[in-house]
């Protein structure tokens, strides 16, 4: 040990010394290390794998979407394609002065066709997978699907979760709704959980003054704002977010920043009451 | 010095180089005359550095050695029931940690399920030719057996020396059965006395399943009947073996991605499997359908089930026996083929009941119980468990209808 208590007793000048001045051997290592960082650097920095010029060139922008999900997607009575996220994907297309043509696959196949080339983007209602960040790369958040509390627009008292104490809280019976209200109803003392067979009529109990408040999904809350409820908050999160190649940057960046107009312009929350509110 | 390192020391090659370097700084340090001399410096660095990359290096190497904490099985447990047909499929395939393993059944066994399908994939199991890692099914057949659950074990994934290169998991050559027919014979002598059955592959009329080759029931037959003959040999040949349940599909005439699995069985009958199998698994999904809606041939309902047992009477096997091995109801909010979550319910208590009344139904096994990791995706509300093990309410009903106790849905439900 007394070369440790030597090396205490060594001083700063000669720490910094060699820190300044490092044998060759030191300057060697340092140096390899330096190319060998750079080098991994070049060959790791994302690339972009020109998606974008080849949908200029061709004209068209392939989007992928499973058309078995409305609101979001699904087949009308004339069988096209329409939904909350063809109209953001048409808003896509139409700021990449392109056409637009949707390519309906399989909620399990969505990523294999982003990998596969068969298409360039995915709007379906998708949420975010960490699992899947290595091979696909997802745009900014559009929705939230996750569980909310809703109450009636006049009852203002409701603030949040912690209000529920000794509360009336409908949910459909059997929902994650459900799985949420019995959480919360552990926490506050004298809340009762009412269960109804909808999410619908759960609201509805909440408009008669039935209960206090509500539990529902984001599309049902969303849908219902227009109806004399409001949203308190978010008790849990389901994003929902668009993806591209994990090499399509240049494409990333057009879709986010389609995306951030539509939210900045208020078209998003447009779209929202179209599809969500009015049920088009 | 006399150093001793254990031939089985995980630590042995990162404790080697740091003796190496122990002895030889020793040496170094007996040389100097100024143990600080600013030319010998540079090098005490980097050998600092040294020591702490090898100690870094041993670490890692005892922390990838070091085994998971094993998980007592716990006292012999009975799976208390009012219906002893009831089951789930698990999915404990990809469950790495023993104590999900364990909590997942013990969950199952409260709930009042008798019965689990497990996956046990050949690949996993015969990583290489003739060498087999049985420690994963062990933990899952032991804590299966100690919560008392019948195992119904479904077997497939090809390994990829017994495939070319590129192909999928699914993609078994002609040459290659014998190869599958020997993990099954190898898989029953480990536990045929501890499973109630064994499955012979998955779906086959699916390309899918089959691995983009050709739909080929007669290939399929061909592949059942090695694997029966190889469980025979077997050290259990008692152990019931089924024939590989159907996906319910109204896929068209010359399809290229499934065939009508009525049309499958009515060829694989053809083709002999009836006397090559020693009950039918079968997958019964309701879609969008109470579980007492009619069979009928142009249709996907849970009671299509009975149109599988017609055809089994109608070739001359009426004693044999079908286990439902997937099936059920899905609640995802949107989802086309999705029900209410109450409905679900009421749905899946209905399937119950049904089976135990079908003499012929041996267990209705639904899917899926838990599924490890979110799918994020509709399949999330397959489940009746959360990844971490929070209970949806379809757990409380089913497991108040095995209990015989009363349903919310005559309780404190509001209906209209």
């Amino acid at each position: 040990m007394s070369f440790v208590v030597k090396y205490y007793g060594w001083g700063l000048r000669h720490f910094m010394h060699y820190i300044l001045h490092p044998p060759r051997h030191i300057r060697i290592i340092i140096v390899s290390l330096l190319v060998a960082i750079a080098g991994t650097i070049f060959f790791l920095f994302p690339r972009d794998d020109g998606t974008l010029a080849e949908i200029r060139q061709r004209g068209t922008l392939r989007v992928g979407l499973d058309a078995s999900f409305p609101p979001f997607e699904t087949i009308n009575e004339q069988g096209e394609i329409v939904g909350l996220d063809v109209d953001i994907a048409q808003a896509v297309a139409a700021d990449l002065g392109v056409e637009l043509e949707l390519v309906n696959i399989g909620f399990d196949g969505l990523y294999d066709a982003l990998l596969a080339r068969r298409a360039n983007l995915v709007i379906s209602g998708l949420p975010y997978d960490p699992r899947w960040t290595q091979d696909v790369a997802y745009t900014r958040n559009y929705f939230n699907a996750g569980q909310v509390l809703v109450t009636s627009a006049t009852k203002l008292t409701i603030e949040g979760p912690e209000d529920m104490a000794g509360r009336i809280v409908a949910v459909e019976w059997g929902s994650q709704a459900d799985m949420e209200g019995r959480r919360l109803a552990k926490e506050m003392a004298g809340m009762t959980l009412q269960r109804y067979p909808s999410a619908a009529e759960a609201l509805e109990a909440v408009l008669n003054d039935q209960a206090d408040a509500a539990i529902v999904d984001g599309v049902s809350a969303v849908a219902a704002t227009g109806r004399g409820l409001r949203l308190v908050t978010y008790l849990t999160d389901e994003w929902y977010a668009a993806a591209v190649h994990i090499d399509s940057r240049e494409l990333l960046d057009v879709v986010n920043q389609t995306l951030t107009r539509l939210d900045e312009s208020g078209e998003m929350a447009k779209m929202q009451a179209k599809w969500l509110e009015n049920g088009e | 010095m006399q150093w001793q390192i254990s031939k089985n020391s995980t630590t042995k090659v990162p404790g080697l180089i740091f003796i190496c370097y122990l002895e030889r700084y020793n040496l170094e340090m007996s040389n100097q005359t100024n143990a600080f001399n600013p030319n010998f410096s540079g090098a005490f660095w980097l050998r600092w550095l040294l020591i702490v990359l090898c100690l870094f290096l041993a670490a890692i190497v005892l922390r990838a050695a070091v085994p998971p904490r094993p998980i007592e099985l716990g006292p012999q447990q009975t799976a208390l029931t009012t219906n002893p047909k009831m089951g789930v499929h698990t999915r404990l395939t990809d469950e790495v940690e023993p104590w999900k393993v364990k909590r997942t059944l013990e969950m199952v066994r409260q709930m009042g399920a008798p019965w689990i399908v497990e996956y046990f994939p050949w690949a996993y199991r015969e990583p290489l030719p003739g060498f087999f890692d049985w420690s994963h099914s062990d933990l899952v057949i032991n804590h299966a057996n100690r919560q008392g659950l019948k195992v119904i074990a479904r077997l497939g994934f090809v390994p990829e020396w017994a495939r070319p290169t590129d192909s999928a998991s699914s993609f078994l050559l002609p040459e290659r059965r014998p190869d599958f027919a020997d993990y099954v014979q190898a898989f029953v002598n480990r536990y045929g006395d501890r499973i109630a059955a064994v499955i012979i592959w998955n779906e086959p009329n699916l390309a899918l399943e089959w691995g983009f080759q050709p739909i080929d029931p007669e290939g399929y037959t061909e592949l059942l009947k090695l694997s029966y003959q190889q469980v025979q040999a077997s050290n259990y040949p008692n152990v019931p073996v089924l024939g590989g349940a159907l996906a319910p599909t109204l896929a068209p005439p010359g399809s290229d991605q499934a065939m009508n699995d009525l049309i499958y069985l009515q060829r694989m009958l053809d083709a002999g499997a009836g006397e090559a199998m020693d009950g039918l698994a079968a997958h019964a999904y309701g879609w969008s359908f109470p579980a007492d809606d009619p069979p009928q041939p142009d249709l996907i309902n849970f009671r299509r089930t009975e149109l599988l047992r017609q055809m089994l009477v109608d070739n001359g096997y009426p004693h044999m026996p079908i286990y439902i091995t997937e099936g059920g109801w899905n609640d995802h909010p949107r989802w086309t083929r999705a029900v209410k979550p109450a409905q679900r319910i009421e749905y899946t208590i209905q399937a119950y009941e049904l089976v135990e009344s079908w003499p012929w139904a041996k267990t209705a096994a639904l899917w899926a119980f838990r599924y490890p990791w979110p799918a994020r995706t509709y399949l999330d509300y397959f489940t009746f468990v959360t990844p971490e093990f929070d209970p949806k309410p379809i757990y409380f009903e089913i497991q108040r209808y095995s209990r015989g106790e009363v349903s919310e849905s005559s309780s404190d439900v509001n209906h209209k």
